[in-house]
């Protein structure tokens, strides 16, 4: 069953018709074997019947002259007919007249009158037949032959010969037939099956299946068409919603950028403009501050030293947010040596590094394609917020390593100060957050994002790991596939 | 030993009386079957219907016992649709048309005679005398083998315008 299940349905098809046609030919074969059968029984004790009678009439005249010779003779002339074994014929008063047998075997005949003899025997083969002499309506006695049924067998062997032949050239034929009408069916089935492998495989659902006929496949095939329309449809609609959807992110971007582009044009025009008045008013100050010196009248010196701070403090916010807004604009990678770049940034921050007598430590750091002015910049503001927030007890150490892996190098700018508490560590690389008073740490707020800024121009990540009064480690990140297109609006 | 003798003179008798009585059934059955032959003949040839329309004549001639079963036959027995009449004579005068006449090996007469008679034209003349048949009777008995047969003259039998049935020929010893 199991492998039935898994041939085609072209095969099934002239499996059923084979089986169907076998089953009918094998009944139809039965039938007329049996119906010959009987036939040929018949017809044989009708034979026998025949022969009693002309051996009846012939015996008329030897029963009624009473010449048991002559009948006698006639029963002999019987040996001529192969299949009758004993004969025998009795007078009117059922007497045994004279009786011939082959083969010298004996046969008691029953007594005529009986009725049992009268059907043939077809179980051992043998039958009787009796015939009843009359002569001018008298009756003058009795005919008994016993033949055997001849060549039974034989021609039983022979129907089933024939039958099988006949079995097996109808098997054939409807074997061919089957095969040849069958496709009128699985043609059509195949055509369905083929057209919607090519339809699943090409995806091409404007695709359409011809009907021919209006029979059970093609009420399939117009199903399958329905369904195309529905599955077309719905995919039209879905990509018009597609392209709607794309089209309207499109414009958001490009709104998106526009705006992102104006607010950066505008902090660097902003900051670039601002600079200068505050730069008119610092040396307008600075002039006052001159003339009202220290010790004289009023306290017109504090009120210059208020106004200078704040100016100097605008001073570095303006030209740190200038920084930002320039990080991204004419930038151009080159192979850079980041060795070098520490050596300049020890020798520009020298005094510093000084003052607070740090050490700085770094080894084989390695030569990559980045922006030397950008990467300086990030190193540097790493390093002065290492000095800048020095643990109170100690003189700082600086370390910085470089990783490399598969796909970037990480940097990491390791430091003894005062550590940042974990709830701050992502908001430290926000623009203008500050986490302690400008009078404790003075500062703008914008060197780490500027760092977040430049390592993201770099396809990269900047991250930390801290632990409070004990030192934090910078980690940054470079990649080395940076794709000159990458968008410096972000 | 008068008793022995008597016994055994009794037992003869007896064995003779035996034989003679066995002697006079074997010639009563004889007699009986020529009777049932000469009217098993009557089934096998095609009579005349000319000589007499509603009867069918049997006359013996000579006298014999077969007149007995004759008239136990004819009187349950027809011949064809016809009744059968036994007719007896005592000598060739007396012989009138007849279908069968039946000669008595008791009779007298002389076989050229009856044939020659005019009357007998068309009758079946049945014997039952040696070299009867080879003489001109159209039938005669005969015993062959102590069984009882009969002889055809062929000629005389067609002479006499009888057809008669294959069937009887063949039982028959025919003779020219």
């Amino acid at each position: 069953m199991e492998v039935y299940k898994n041939i085609s349905i072209k095969n099934k098809l002239i499996l059923i018709q084979l089986i169907t046609s076998f089953i009918a030919v094998l009944i139809c074969c039965i039938l007329f074997v049996f119906n010959d059968i009987k036939t040929f029984n018949n017809s044989m004790v009708e034979n026998k019947n025949s022969i009693a009678e002309i051996v009846g009439v012939n015996a008329i005249a030897p029963l009624l002259f009473n010449d048991k010779d002559a009948a006698l003779q006639i029963l002999t002339n019987l040996k001529s007919n192969p299949s009758i074994l004993n004969a025998a014929i009795f007078d009117k008063d059922g007497a045994k007249f004279a009786q011939y047998d082959v083969n010298k075997t004996p046969f008691l005949f029953p007594p005529p009158g009986d009725d049992e003899v009268e059907d043939a025997d077809f179980i051992d083969q043998k039958f009787m037949v009796v015939y009843q002499i009359m002569k001018d309506g008298e009756f003058i006695g009795t005919v008994m032959l016993r033949s055997k049924i001849v060549a039974f067998n034989e021609i039983l062997i022979n129907y089933v010969k024939v039958a099988s032949s006949v079995l097996l050239g109808a098997l054939l034929i409807a074997f061919i037939f089957s095969a040849f009408f069958q496709q009128k069916i699985t043609k059509r089935i195949q055509f369905l099956m083929n057209k919607t492998k090519e339809i699943t495989s090409t995806g091409n659902y404007s695709n359409r299946v011809l009907i021919k006929e209006m029979d059970e496949i093609g009420v399939l095939s117009k199903e399958f068409n329905n369904m195309l329309d529905q599955i077309q449809k719905m995919q039209n609609s879905l990509k018009d919603a597609n392209a709607d959807l794309e089209e309207r992110v499109k414009e958001r971007t490009a709104k998106l950028e526009r705006s992102n582009q104006e607010l950066e044009q505008f902090a660097y025009v902003a900051s670039h403009d601002l600079q200068e008045p505050l730069r008119t008013i610092s040396n307008f100050v600075g002039l006052l501050e001159k003339k009202y010196p220290k010790g004289g009248e009023e306290d017109y010196y504090r009120y210059f030293q208020f106004i200078m701070k704040a100016t100097s403090r605008m001073q570095n916010l303006i030209r740190d947010l200038l920084e930002i807004s320039r990080v991204g604009r004419n930038v151009q990678f080159a192979e850079v040596d980041c060795n070098k770049i520490i050596l300049d940034l020890m020798a520009e921050m020298e005094i510093s590094i000084t003052e607070n007598d740090a050490t700085v430590h770094f080894s084989d750091l390695p030569t990559l394609i980045a922006s030397e002015i950008e990467l300086k910049r990030v190193f540097q503001n790493l390093i002065s917020n290492a000095l800048k927030f020095k643990n109170k007890n100690g003189t700082p150490r600086i370390t910085i390593r470089a990783q490399e892996n598969d796909n970037e190098f990480i940097f990491m700018v390791e430091d003894n100060g005062i550590g940042i508490r974990p709830e701050h560590n992502n908001k430290i690389f926000n623009i203008f957050q500050r986490l302690h008073s400008n009078t404790e740490y003075p500062g703008t707020g914008i060197g780490l994002a500027t760092c977040k800024k430049i390592v993201a121009l770099h396809n990269g990540n900047i991250w930390i790991e801290s632990t409070y009064e004990v030192g934090t480690t910078f980690y940054f990140s470079i990649s080395k596939h940076i794709t000159s297109s990458i968008n410096l609006a972000t | 030993m008068v008793f022995g003798k008597k016994i055994s003179i009794l037992f003869l008798l007896t064995l003779l009386t035996g034989i003679v009585c066995a002697q006079a059934q074997t010639e009563a059955e004889e007699l009986n079957l020529k009777a049932a032959f000469i009217y098993n003949f009557t089934r096998f040839i095609e009579w005349d219907d000319d000589i007499f329309p509603n009867e069918f004549v049997i006359g013996i001639i000579g006298s014999s016992k077969i007149d007995e079963p004759l008239e136990e036959i004819a009187q349950s027995h027809k011949a064809g649709n016809k009744e059968i009449k036994i007719k007896r004579y005592s000598s060739l005068e007396e012989v009138e048309k007849c279908n069968i006449l039946f000669i008595s090996k008791t009779a007298k007469i002389s076989l050229s005679d009856v044939l020659a008679k005019g009357d007998l034209k068309k009758t079946l003349v049945i014997g039952e005398k040696e070299n009867y048949a080879q003489w001109g009777a159209g039938i005669n008995f005969v015993i062959v083998d102590k069984k009882l047969k009969f002889e055809v003259n062929k000629k005389s039998l067609s002479d006499a315008g009888l057809k008669v049935s294959s069937q009887l020929l063949k039982l028959a010893i025919i003779v020219d």
